[in-house]
């Protein structure tokens, strides 16, 4: 077409539009005469215009669309515009998200068969910032001092070519917390599962000086392992290094964070570890209820959604947790609200502890706080530790001898009745019928779990009479084990103490802890020590089938003895399921009675 | 860059009068305020809400423009330097964005469905091959959001051939994108 055509197609345009509808053909018939092709060009066109004002085309000003338009220019030149391939060794996938920092992109490492990687780019723009360029260099730093199993990791970082600075990661193959909470009540096993993990990573990284300060449930990975969730803490995006280097005195905190996440003095620019156990407090507040503790509306500006949530956070949570979760204990909603107490110093001093109480409460375990030193009554003369008046028994290997006669002693000192279990018998090491009776009649079996003492087989046959007279077990661990598979049973959800390379002031308070628990008389141990809030439960040897498999498999002896109790006709505990863990304590008790009155 | 109100009303003065330099230096001046605006504006507004144009440009229009000096056809002008800066930047927007669809294999969102706006694009450039002041008259009043009386004042002409032409360009590009052509092309 020519504009000359174009024209002529106007001006008669203009003059029908004028015309009453019926008058129209007749005047098309009359200047068209000749040219059919200009007729259908006038009416497709009459056409076309009761159409685009019928259906309002390009009715509105472009609006909205400029303004995302502008406001995307920089990230879409962020994508577009970068080399696809970075240090001739990352090639870029495809963009995973952006983050408080930059823009993540899923990559493969090209010197490592093409390994999926995450190459995390500072944002253009921030890039400019001095602030946002020392919390790159902050978060570089912070990630590598890391090296646990529940933080991702960093492998590389670099400069691109245009001066931006990034980070190249672990890529973590898993699904979001955030997607699988979707706002509905997790079963609580499971949250006492994530929140025992997520606990212990966060103290990994606290005791290194780094907070996370973001932790949201966008930001915890679930990785399925052998049938269960593995934790994993991505983006350490804000974390403060404390005392980081490129860090200089004076420097402002800005305030950083997701407002339902952040702790109170977070919101005042002022976050610490206890912020990070604020966090925790939350997600694990929605975990259990599908509720956030305190409603922001999100539709505001966020400087008035931080004032909201701060005045919300100093009145304290409405309503009570437990008419939101029909089973959730009380003890369990007491935890989660220390978590989330205004005041910094009420919360838990660690994450890890939180994590332990909440795992506890949540799995009916019952937490035991002593609120009396023991009285003068309580405290016996005799302390005498021949069979069968020992309350203790203290199972160890030949070259642990040194350390199980350190223990011995400190439990003497504490007053308790405790019985080496070959102590004195080096003469005769076959003739163990005095540690026998011991066994039979104690209330508690101290386990010194070395790689040696889990190969004894004096330590075995321990553990086999203690299995057979139903005594609770405390191992404490005086040096890092393998874990073989035999020992897995002690250690897989149960408790056990950690005495390696740290000195008795550490480990003892809870070991005596432990005992008081179980029924023992530890009338002259520090009163001290009974006010700490972590409670050590000795452990039990279920009775089930799997636990006797596990036992068998470890002492090899088991069978025979499962056998004379069949015949004893005693098998009714044998065939029992694993008792509730409540009933641990109990029979703790009921033991510690039954003694007196043996000893009566 | 920050530049003064009278800097700009000057270039917008001189533009008007007829120096088409004026205009290469006023582009990059609005396109950064422009820039700065929508952003704030996105940070504010929740996805989906509808933004108006002219009031963006009105932001940007009083930022920019030495108040004293405000005049009615001023603010014509300026807004169709605006709406110049609005259709390159849609434009690029969507020319970039072409390829990060392959690459991401996701859809991407586009603001208004049932409009393509490379399409528009080429319409109007076909459009303005066949009468110049038409594809104007679609560039002030979609992409800058003018009213009827501005876009009359900008291209000195009275507001009733406005309204013709913009009624038998928008008949036209409607046709052209919904992919019936003319006979003779």
């Amino acid at each position: 077409m020519t504009p000359e055509r174009y024209q002529k197609i106007n001006e008669l345009l203009d003059r029908v539009s004028r015309l009453e509808p019926s008058q129209r053909p007749p005047y098309l018939d009359r200047v068209c005469v000749g040219d059919e092709a200009l007729r259908r060009e006038i009416e497709s066109l009459l056409a076309a215009d009761a159409q685009a004002s019928a259906g309002g085309f390009l009715g509105a000003p472009a609006a909205l669309k400029f303004a995302e338009a502008f406001a995307s220019d920089q990230s879409g030149e962020a994508m577009s515009e970068k080399p696809m391939i970075l240090n001739e060794r990352y090639e870029i996938e495809r963009i995973l998200g952006e983050g408080g920092l930059g823009v993540a992109y899923l990559a493969h490492d090209l010197t490592l068969y093409s390994k999926p990687v995450v190459v995390k780019v500072l944002k253009e723009g921030i890039g400019q910032s001095a602030y946002w360029k020392r919390k790159f260099e902050q978060e570089k730093e912070a990630l590598a001092r890391c090296q646990n199993p529940h933080i991702v990791g960093v492998h590389d970082s670099g400069i691109l070519p245009s001066g931006d600075l990034f980070l190249v990661m672990e890529f973590v193959e898993g699904v979001p917390l955030g997607s699988v909470m979707k706002g509905e009540m997790m079963p609580l096993m499971r949250v006492a599962h994530l929140v025992r993990q997520l606990g212990q990573a966060l103290s990994y990284a606290h005791e290194r000086a780094i907070f996370h300060r973001d932790l949201k449930p966008e930001n915890i990975m679930l990785r399925l392992a052998e049938g269960e969730d593995f934790v994993i803490l991505i983006d350490f995006g804000i974390a403060t290094v404390k005392e980081s280097r490129p860090a200089t005195r004076g420097m402002q905190t800005a305030v950083v964070g997701t407002p339902p996440y952040m702790a109170p003095e977070q919101i005042l620019g002022e976050p610490s570890a206890a912020s990070d156990i604020y966090a925790l407090g939350v997600i694990a507040y929605e975990m259990v209820s599908g509720q956030r503790p305190f409603a922001v509306p999100r539709e505001e500006p966020l400087i008035d959604q931080l004032r909201q949530l701060y005045q919300m956070q100093q009145t304290g949570v409405k309503g009570k947790l437990t008419d939101l979760h029909p089973n959730l204990s009380e003890a369990a909603q007491t935890v989660i609200l220390k978590a989330l107490s205004f005041d910094p110093r009420d919360r838990y001093l660690q994450a890890r502890d939180f994590g332990e109480a909440l795992a506890n409460a949540l799995t009916g375990k019952e937490v035991i706080f002593l609120t009396q030193a023991p009285t003068e009554s309580m405290i016996s003369v005799d302390i005498l530790e021949a069979p069968p008046f020992a309350e203790v028994v203290i199972s160890y290997c030949a070259q642990d001898l040194a350390q199980a006669l350190q223990l011995a002693d400190h439990l003497k000192a504490a007053g308790a009745k405790c019985w080496m279990a070959d102590h004195g018998h080096e003469a005769n090491l076959n003739d163990r019928t005095e540690t026998i009776q011991t066994l039979k009649h104690c209330k508690v079996v101290l386990l010194l779990c070395s790689d040696a003492a889990l190969r004894s087989n004096r330590v075995k046959q321990d553990i086999q009479f203690a299995w057979s007279y139903e005594r609770p077990f405390l191992p404490l661990l005086i040096e890092p084990i393998g874990f073989p598979e035999q020992a897995k049973y002690w250690f897989e959800g149960k408790q056990w103490i950690e005495a390696m390379d740290t000195p008795p002031e550490r480990w003892l308070p809870l070991v005596l802890r432990a005992l008081v628990n179980i029924g023992v008389q530890c009338p002259r141990m520090n009163p001290v020590y009974l006010y700490g809030t972590r409670v050590i439960q000795p452990t039990r040897l279920d009775h089930s089938f799997e636990s006797l498999w596990s036992i068998a498999s470890f002492t090899d002896q088991i069978w025979p003895l499962l056998a004379e109790r069949v015949q004893r006709g005693t098998t009714r505990s044998a065939v029992r399921g694993l008792g509730a863990p409540q009933e641990e304590v109990q029979h703790g008790y009921r033991l510690g009675s039954a003694s007196a009155s043996h000893r009566a | 860059m920050k530049s003064s109100p009278r800097e700009v009303t000057q270039l917008l003065r001189a533009w008007r009068n007829g120096d088409p330099s004026a205009l290469d230096t006023l582009i990059p001046l609005v396109y950064e305020e422009l820039r700065r605006s929508a952003q704030r504006y996105m940070a504010r507004q929740a996805p989906g809400h509808t933004l108006q144009t002219t009031a963006l440009v009105n932001e940007v229009y009083t930022r920019l423009i030495d108040r004293s000096h405000m005049e009615w056809q001023n603010r014509a002008h300026f807004f169709a330097v605006c709406a110049k800066i609005m259709r390159n930047v849609l434009v690029d927007h969507f020319r970039r964005q072409r390829p990060k669809v392959a690459l991401s294999g996701e859809a991407l969102v586009s603001p208004e469905p049932d409009l393509d706006v490379m399409a528009l694009e080429a319409a109007l450039g076909r459009l303005a091959a066949l009468d110049e002041r038409q594809s104007q008259v679609v560039e002030l009043r979609f992409f800058g959001g003018l009213t009827e009386e501005e876009v009359a004042e900008v291209l000195n002409v009275s507001p009733i051939t406005v309204k013709r032409a913009w009624k038998k360009a928008r008949a036209w590009l409607y046709r052209e994108l919904s992919g019936r052509s003319s006979d003779d092309t």
